[in-house]
């Protein structure tokens, strides 16, 4: 992979290995502005993300080191809708680079996620498994022998998820390990983006009723989508991770001890996924599938939308 | 105890023929080490967070305490004995499917003791659940998929891959939601067929589906359906609501119908467009299997241990050949012997391929396999054992 492809796609294992041989003499000022800027494009002006066309290695090396700096900033910060902003723009931009890339690039990027990935015909597929990690939508893919089959547009979308959810999955940093000069450019720049909106436990979705029914506990065999309702709420309303893991063990110690415990543990790793995937949307609709609730609640702002809400 | 219930004298007759059992023909989970059990002598689970390091000491508890109930855990663990559950260390699990169908739809005589057709049809149910989702779409090997009956009226599925054992619940909810089709929007594969919103003289959206080329849902879609055009007569069509002139054209240009629709052209002939809306519904409706959702998805799942006996029944869990299994002579604990039963109302147990009647308050000398059964579902009580 050459210079320019890591610049492109600098959460890739190749773009890794090329910050590693290129090396990291020393971390400088610009370096730090140029990370802040890159996460503050994300958050407040929407921007697309740093990366894509570097005329020079050092450019294309700061660039890199820019995406690095930026994430080890994030989790510094800690703070989760700043993150998720964050990955997913720099996961949009990837995706419509991609779609622009000839078939080698476009499908040795994709293997970086899913192992499996092939073409042939026109057409790609990914493992099962492998489509499982990532992405959604079983019911209404090509599935056959263990392979799911899509169309280029289709495994882009697939990516944008894997992107997403790699560039959210932080690295655990100890706020004495992090460099001086790191901590405080991250301090600044905590200072310098919007406040979340919401921080507490009751926040839009939190505060629906039919949230609150769910929070009150789910008996046997609606638990699993219990807790993913209440995940999902808690990522929209923009909690962090700790704060959201305190209402997740607050449903799970809620919830009926049936035949089978439910646990803190099963309602996490429902926390996690949806963590990993922040994309997700609330939907009454799937809630009243999945039986969590009756009839649309008499004052909920979703009543009225078809899909989604 | 009420008069026809298992009391001590019947509880201690049934742990005494299942700790016989289980010293003859013990069950040992695969990879028993890493497994939690749960035991039930009153309840399906008394008792759990039970681990044992090996077979010999899963024998002795067997044959010592002789549960009425043995379950194991779909998950592997480290510490598979600790508590409470996160000290356990949690490596993966198996994926499991559970075919639980309390009766069919078609009319049947039913009994509510132990019914073989409702046991018919949800092994029908897992035969295609193993044949055309776990093999077919999800491409397991037969050697992947371990199939047991369940002891009483469904089946259990287990997925033993290592390719699996990582998923975390949302990929298996979206496993056991495709096998439903839970959630499947038909709408988005036959494009067009419900157009009826139309304004007057304005084009109607052409009626594009499946081919024969498709995968998943729509080839199962696709196979349903032009197996029904295939298949169907004039009248056939007429009762779909298409007028005479309509159902001749299409009888008459069938093959033509049949290779526009291979092509994903659902609407080459007049007429065509009024049989999808109820053809696809039908597809979704014959080609889903039903499953326990809730078992598929939960990662720290007790479930039936296969080849332990079922305590409401006395049938073992059996593993089996789907093709060639019938519960109730297969799966038989205690084929030989007899036992002399009264039971309070007139009883007809279908079992070892006979039709065994008790009569109310009548003591009736029966199989052995009818009165554990009749003991297990604590509708009679035991007069004298042989």
């Amino acid at each position: 992979m050459d210079a320019l492809v890591a610049a492109k796609y600098p959460f890739t294992s190749f773009a890794k290995k090329y910050l590693q041989a290129a090396g990291v003499e020393k971390i400088d000022s610009n370096a730090l502005e140029e990370a802040k800027s890159r996460v503050i494009a994300a958050v407040r002006e929407g921007g697309r993300g740093a990366g894509g066309a570097r005329g020079t290695s050092e450019a294309t090396r700061a660039g890199l080191v820019s995406y690095a700096l930026a994430r080890i900033m994030l989790a510094y910060i800690g703070k989760s809708g700043v993150s998720r902003k964050f990955a997913l723009r720099e996961a949009r931009a990837a995706a419509e680079r991609l779609e622009a890339e000839d078939e080698e690039l476009f499908i040795s990027v994709a293997r970086d996620f899913f192992p499996s990935a092939a073409a042939a015909a026109g057409e790609y597929s990914v493992s099962l498994p492998d489509f499982l990690k990532y992405g959604s939508g079983l019911i209404h893919a090509g599935v056959e022998a263990g392979k799911v089959f899509m169309d280029r547009g289709d495994l882009t979308g697939v990516l944008r998820e894997a992107i997403t959810a790699k560039v959210m999955d932080l690295p655990k940093v100890r706020a004495s390990e992090v460099p001086a000069l790191v901590r405080e450019a991250a301090e600044e720049l905590e200072e310098e983006l919007p406040k979340e909106s919401f921080t507490g436990f009751a926040g839009k979705h939190l505060a629906l009723s039919c949230v609150k029914k769910i929070l009150s506990g789910m008996e046997e065999g609606r638990r699993y989508y219990g807790s993913m309702a209440l995940a999902i709420a808690c990522i929209r309303d923009g909690l962090a991770r700790e704060e959201a893991k305190k209402v997740m063990e607050q449903y799970a110690g809620n919830c009926r001890r049936a035949t089978h415990p439910f646990t803190a543990r099963e309602a996490l790793a429902t926390l996690d996924w949806v963590y990993k995937h922040p994309a997700i949307r609330f939907s009454c609709r799937t809630m009243r599938e999945n039986g969590l609730i009756g009839e649309y609640c008499e004052s909920c702002p979703y009543r009225f939308k078809k899909r989604g809400g | 105890m009420n008069e026809t219930g298992s009391g001590a004298r019947e509880t201690s007759f049934l742990k005494k023929k299942f700790s016989e059992h289980y010293s003859r023909s013990l069950p040992v989970p695969p990879a028993l080490a890493q497994r939690e059990l749960g035991f039930g002598w009153e309840k399906k689970i008394d008792y759990r967070h039970k681990a044992f390091a090996s077979p010999g000491e899963f024998r002795s508890f067997m044959v010592s305490e002789a549960p009425l109930f043995v379950s194991y855990s779909t998950a592997y663990y480290e510490f598979p004995g600790a508590r409470p559950m996160e000290k356990k260390g949690y490596l993966g699990s198996d994926v499991v499917f559970d075919i639980d169908i309390q009766h069919t739809e078609e009319p049947h005589a039913h009994n509510s003791l132990i019914c073989p057709a409702c046991i018919e049809r949800a092994k029908e149910d897992a035969l295609r659940l193993a044949e055309d989702f776990l093999c077919s779409d999800f491409g397991f090997s037969q050697k992947e998929v371990s199939v047991n009956y369940s002891g009483s009226k469904g089946f259990h599925l287990h997925v033993l891959s290592d390719a699996v054992r990582q998923l975390p619940a949302s990929a298996r909810a979206q496993l056991a939601d495709y096998v439903a089709a839970q959630g499947l929007d038909a709408a988005r594969l036959v494009t067009g067929a419900g157009d009826k919103t139309r304004e007057k003289g304005a084009a109607r959206e052409a009626i594009r589906g499946p081919g024969s080329k498709s995968r998943g849902w729509g080839k199962k879609i696709f196979d349903y359906c032009a197996g029904f055009v295939s298949g169907a007569s004039l009248e056939s069509f007429k009762e779909a609501g298409l007028t005479r002139k309509e159902a001749e054209r299409i009888v008459s240009e069938k093959e033509f119908v049949l290779k526009k629709m291979r092509e994903g052209n659902w609407d080459a002939v007049a007429g065509l467009d009024k049989l999808w809306k109820k053809a696809v519904a039908d597809a979704v409706a014959a080609e889903k299997v039903v499953v326990d959702r809730s078992v598929t998805i939960d990662q720290a799942r007790l479930i039936r241990l296969p080849d332990s006996i079922h305590g409401d029944t006395g049938l073992v869990a059996k593993k089996c050949d789907l093709k060639r299994f019938n519960p109730l002579t297969d799966a038989v604990a205690f084929p030989e012997g007899l036992a002399r039963v009264r039971a309070e109302e007139d009883l007809f147990v279908p079992i070892l391929g006979k039709a065994i009647e008790v009569r109310a308050n009548v003591p009736t000398d029966v199989p052995l396999a009818a009165a554990v059964l009749l003991l297990c579902k604590k509708k009679a009580v035991l007069v004298q054992e042989y």
